[in-house]
């Protein structure tokens, strides 16, 4: 899978990456690694529930692309992508503002962004894979935003 | 607006960019309830939307219903 495929994309997905991160690097300085976490969280959170609207969106308007059978593919690749990020959100929910990162977060993580790309490869090349695409490389971005918001030490 | 914004309407047009205008939205307001329980409100709400996303998908992929 190239989610980077034309120049345009490169710079809107640079532009992207920039205009979240900053923040969020500066979040992850000046307040609680949990909090930075939940901010992270949520981004992965919408985005995924982004995608899952915007499918269903390209279903009835690029029937040709987003056919029933694919549809039900994207919704099976979903599900594991849905339920792991549900884990990640309970395990930030359950850690204790003052105690360390939970051990298992990284690895939810990092199963994540392998799921996540599994989605995308259920459509075809073009314009409506290119939108799904970017919602989920921003879900992949926040998700990898939520394993730099943790200190080294709690890896 | 931002430069991310305006680039994001050329190359996407309306529909894809007002559904990344959404997340970047949502991200900076999270941004902005810096407590633990404004966190933890956050948190919940995000997996009750996610508990129903699971319910819709396995309807959608005729998988059971049922949460494992």
């Amino acid at each position: 899978m190239n989610l980077y495929r034309s120049r345009h994309s490169r710079i809107v997905l640079a532009a992207l990456v920039a205009l979240l991160a900053s923040p969020l690097t500066m979040g992850a300085s000046c307040g609680s690694a949990r909090h930075t976490a939940t901010v992270g969280e949520h981004g992965l959170a919408q985005s995924v529930l982004k995608v899952q609207t915007l499918v269903g969106e390209l279903a009835q308007s690029d029937p040709l692309v987003v056919t029933p059978e694919r549809f039900k593919a994207f919704n099976v690749a979903l599900v594991p992508v849905l339920e792991v990020t549900l884990q990640v959100n309970r395990t930030i929910r359950a850690w204790p503002p003052d105690k360390p990162a939970p051990a298992e977060l990284h690895g939810l993580v990092i199963q994540l962004q392998a799921l996540a790309k599994t989605v995308v490869d259920t459509f075809p090349a073009g314009a409506s894979r290119d939108k799904i695409g970017l919602a989920v490389q921003i879900a992949i971005n926040a998700a990898e935003l939520i394993v730099n918001s943790l200190p080294k030490g709690d890896l | 607006m931002s430069l991310a914004m305006i680039i994001m309407l050329l190359e996407y047009g309306t529909k894809g960019a007002a559904a990344v205008a959404d997340i970047i939205a949502a991200i900076r307001e999270a941004m902005g309830s810096n407590t633990v329980e404004g966190d933890n409100a956050i948190l919940d709400e995000d997996a009750v939307q996610l508990i129903a996303a699971i319910v819709k998908a396995k309807s959608d992929a005729g998988l059971p219903p049922a949460e494992g």
